[in-house]
């Protein structure tokens, strides 16, 4: 049996780790990817946490954070390409001026 | 993808079903249509600017400091007693239609709104 707190740390390295590309890379896609990748450390957490406490509610949440990215992933990626048709790209420094 | 493994082995079968399909159906396809739309085709210069990198970096050393310190001590509870039926998706599918009914029915909601804001977002308006 794995130990649970190297899930725990697991977590912590993925989000950070989806931080740090969040942060240093400049197009929209994969900024997303890194968003992606920051909730899925957040529901290995919760079921880490879940498991620990032998509750059921974790799961649940986890259920709850999976459909509301899947809804956050539709919406997002059509305002990526929303974007792509104004602008023609996706980097972020390209994208300085609102209401465009 | 490999997240629903990890979730498999955390007892929750159900979840790391959920996971993979909609992470291998829905996500992943949404992406890989955007970026064949969006067509790059001089791929990204790199990224000259190394002070973000640096910037980023510590911040996200502070952040792994930070949750380490968090939940170091969270984890006592440990109840290493075997439950088999805790991923179980009777119990699961129990709960979510009767403590979590609201958010529930909330969620699916939500999912109406984006699927017909995503609609609506990428639908060409050809007569203004």
């Amino acid at each position: 049996m794995i130990p649970l707190n190297y899930f725990l740390i697991l977590s912590i390295i993925l989000f950070a780790l989806g931080a740090i590309a969040f942060f240093i890379k400049r197009d929209l896609i994969t900024q997303f990817m890194s968003i992606e990748i920051m909730f899925n450390a957040a529901n290995l957490a919760f079921l880490t946490f879940a498991k620990s406490f032998t509750s059921l509610d974790g799961q649940i949440i986890v259920f709850f954070v999976i459909t509301v990215a899947a809804a956050e992933a539709a919406v997002g990626l059509a305002i990526i390409l929303l974007i792509y048709r104004q602008k023609k790209s996706i980097r972020t420094e390209d994208i300085n001026s609102m209401k465009g | 993808m490999c997240m629903g493994g990890l979730f498999a082995l955390l007892e929750a079968p159900f979840i790391a079903a959920v996971q993979i399909i909609i992470y291998a159906g829905a996500i992943m396809i949404l992406f890989i249509f955007v970026v064949m739309m969006i067509n790059l085709r001089k791929g990204m210069e790199p990224e000259k600017k190394r002070w973000t990198k640096v910037f980023a970096v510590v911040v996200a050393i502070v952040l792994i400091v930070e949750l380490v310190l968090t939940t170091k001590g969270a984890l006592e509870p440990i109840s290493s007693v075997a439950s088999e039926t805790l991923g179980n998706p009777t119990d699961l599918g129990r709960l979510l239609f009767s403590k979590y009914l609201y958010p529930f029915e909330i969620t699916s909601i939500l999912i109406i709104a984006a699927l017909v804001g995503a609609i609506v977002l990428v639908k060409k308006r050809d007569t203004e």
